[in-house]
């Protein structure tokens, strides 16, 4: 039916996409304030103060979604090459601690050096876990969505005993680790804000990315992963390998957003530090269906629901979840987008009774679920 | 001997909700669907036992509430994944998260409280009287602490284990996770079907989540499924199609779990006994796994 199909612009059809999700969001979300009974318009002008009235704002709104980007990506990839790592929450954490331990016990060294070292410890400490929980998956076929699910309590409580006892900074009352040496901190960008030079990071990361995944042949044997593995076998990919690099791959982002954590704002891992972050990229990968920039964008966005929350919080005194609900009811929406749409067709054939049977044969191939499990 | 009293009643408290959960997880991957909502779905059905009971007065409108929440629950999962053909996993990771947020924010709204909620007019499940069996050393201080909950598991299990095997209804239950197109040109209609999956999966989670927050204790807190939901589909995948088998299982990380509890009173770092109960099911996962791998090797050899 070319009549439903979008007027010839290409770029508009990102920003609709934005602007529908967006405008979905402020409606659920102005409808779930009525009902608690506040007053939308006091809390949307609650979350403006709290979130883009000066530059401290909207620097802290930046500064939080740093790491969401980091580990939205991680979520993204993994998803998209067809792999369920549901640990990036505790990879991330455990990517924290080791960045943290690198951060105070590696002498004081020239500071960017020492600052990639953060980074590039907390990343490999994620890595390991992601990529134990991919040989256990690739080689012993243990699904990787449960064993994942398992391996963030252990990994979790394993970060804490860190915290608590072998690297436990004996002046702090609970468990938490030592401040890392300033040269393992990232400068400040403006003063008297949150935000660092890590700015930098993330762009090059991002860059780096979109490169991979949009404009390369790895980034298409990846896709093609995600959407078939006996395709992708028959088209010459080792599998095994394959998935592997994939798993691991993610878990090094989220290691690598926990350490980025450390070296830009928090300075220590300490227990329940992050708790919930990985879950965060993990919804934000989704609501960016994987694709790069569209993760940058979701990051900051969410980030600024979750401060925009808490400033209702603080005015209104609607309790801060009320923000992640709406996410998720949301993402919700989008994880079944296609049903959704075929159903509205489905109604609008009925109602209008035109001619045709809707794209159900691509609609079949969009719901296949994984192979071969 | 207390030690062996402390660790079966401990064993107990943490089986009973996840063997629940596990038959929702059972009868849901034998019909084809790998349901990692269990885990919202307990929790929440734990938050609508205690805030029922709380405002009803009685802990069996407290489960009656949480069963019906459960089944809408079920229902809407499964409208979710069949209707709108969601994938399973996105749709499931979500709705834990939809509904781990959605208890922290009634909790505030309808109790003004963060975190965990508890009152003396809160009343526990009622614990089924023994008489004469209650003097049985050993055993009977175990046994006679147990709910009426805990005891209805017996026949559910019985009455699932049954339908699985001996009925018409178990058999396409189990045919819809074989192959759903011999489903559907067996006349049957496969969506109804998994949407009744669903939605007794969200009730038995609803019965889970009331013996979790109103059986070994009264209270509410964020989070305090902690992983059974998550644990029980581990069980449901080593187990399989064995509804006794999960029992069992489920009972083994219970022991688990309370020799975890007994430790953390030593003189031991207290993460790795918490640690123990998951460390313990996917060990378990991985050693069934390896098996597998083992046979199917030596078979191809």
């Amino acid at each position: 039916m070319p009549s439903f199909e979008p007027v010839p612009f290409r770029l508009p059809a990102g920003l609709v996409e934005v602007l529908a999700t967006f405008g979905i969001i402020a409606v659920i979300g102005a409808v779930t304030l009525s009902i608690m009974g506040a007053s939308p318009v006091a809390a949307g002008l609650a979350a403006f103060h709290g979130t883009l009235d000066g530059t401290y704002e909207i620097a802290g709104v930046v500064a939080l979604s740093l790491p969401l980007i980091i580990v939205g990506f991680g979520a993204s990839i993994c998803f998209k090459g067809g792999y369920y790592n549901l640990g990036l929450e505790s990879q991330l954490i455990l990517g924290a601690a080791a960045g943290s331990i690198a951060g105070y016990y590696a002498g004081p060294l020239w500071s960017p050096f020492q600052i990639t070292l953060v980074l590039v410890c907390g990343g490999l400490a994620g890595a390991v876990v992601a990529a134990v929980i991919a040989w256990l998956r690739v080689h012993l076929n243990v699904d990787e969505v449960v064993s994942s699910l398992l391996s963030n309590y252990i990994v979790i409580l394993f970060a804490i005993f860190l915290a608590t006892y072998p690297f436990r900074d004996e002046s702090r009352f609970n468990g938490a680790m030592h401040r890392i040496l300033p040269s393992a901190r990232m400068p400040t960008m403006i003063s008297g804000t949150e935000l660092t030079w890590g700015v930098l990071v993330v762009v090059a990361v991002s860059l780096v990315l979109f490169w991979i995944f949009h404009r390369s042949k790895l980034g298409q044997d990846w896709a093609l992963m995600g959407r078939s593995v006996t395709v992708a076998r028959s088209a010459g990919i080792d599998v095994k390998k394959f998935g592997m690099m994939i798993m691991t791959s993610s878990g090094f982002l989220a290691g690598l957003a926990g350490a980025f954590m450390i070296s830009a704002t928090q300075h220590r891992y300490f227990a329940n530090l992050a708790l919930g972050l990985g879950f965060d990229g993990i919804l934000i990968g989704m609501i960016a269906r994987y694709r790069i920039p569209a993760v940058v964008f979701w990051a900051l966005a969410y980030s600024w629901m979750l401060l925009a929350a808490d400033g209702i919080e603080q005015e209104v005194g609607i309790p801060s979840e009320f923000a992640q609900v709406v996410i998720a009811i949301v993402i919700l929406g989008v994880a079944v987008r296609i049903g959704l749409l075929q159903w509205v067709r489905g109604w609008r054939q009925r109602w209008f009774k035109s001619s045709g049977t809707g794209s159900l044969p691509a609609m079949r191939m969009f719901s296949a679920n994984r192979e071969g499990r | 001997m207390d030690l062996i009293v402390f660790i079966t009643s401990a064993a107990l408290a943490y089986a009973i909700p996840i063997v629940y959960a596990g038959i929702g997880g059972q009868i849901s991957l034998a019909s084809g669907d790998l349901n990692i909502a269990l885990e919202g779905e307990m929790l929440f059905g734990a938050f609508v036992a205690v805030a029922a009971t709380y405002f009803l007065g009685s802990p069996w409108l407290g489960i009656l509430c949480a069963v019906i929440v459960g089944a809408a629950l079920g229902l809407l999962f499964g409208i979710l994944i069949v209707s709108l053909k969601g994938n399973v996993f996105l749709v499931g990771i979500t709705y834990n998260f939809l509904l781990a947020a959605l208890t922290v924010l009634l909790l505030g709204m309808i109790f003004g409280v963060r975190g965990s909620f508890s009152s003396p007019d809160l009343i526990g499940i009622p614990k089924l009287p023994l008489g004469t069996f209650g003097d049985i050393p050993f055993l009977g201080s175990v046994l006679s602490s147990q709910t009426y909950v805990a005891w209805f598991l017996i026949p559910v299990v019985f009455l699932w284990s049954y339908v699985l095997r001996s009925t018409p209804l178990g058999l396409r239950i189990r045919a819809l996770g074989d192959n759903q197109e011999a489903v559907r040109s067996a006349g049957l209609n496969v969506d109804r079907m998994r949407l009744g999956v669903q939605i007794v999966c969200g009730m038995l989670c609803g019965i889970a989540g009331a013996q979790l927050a109103l059986g070994a204790l009264t209270l509410f807190s964020a989070g305090m499924s902690a992983g059974r939901g998550f644990v029980a589909l581990a069980i449901v995948i080593l187990v399989g199609q064995r509804p006794w088998m999960l029992v069992l299982a489920a009972f083994a990380f219970g022991i688990t779990d309370g020799i975890g509890i007994k430790l953390q009173q030593a003189d031991v770092p207290a993460q790795f006994p918490q640690m123990l109960p998951y460390a313990v099911t996917l060990l378990a996962l991985i050693l069934v796994a390896l098996r597998g791998h083992l046979r199917t090797t030596r078979r191809s050899r």
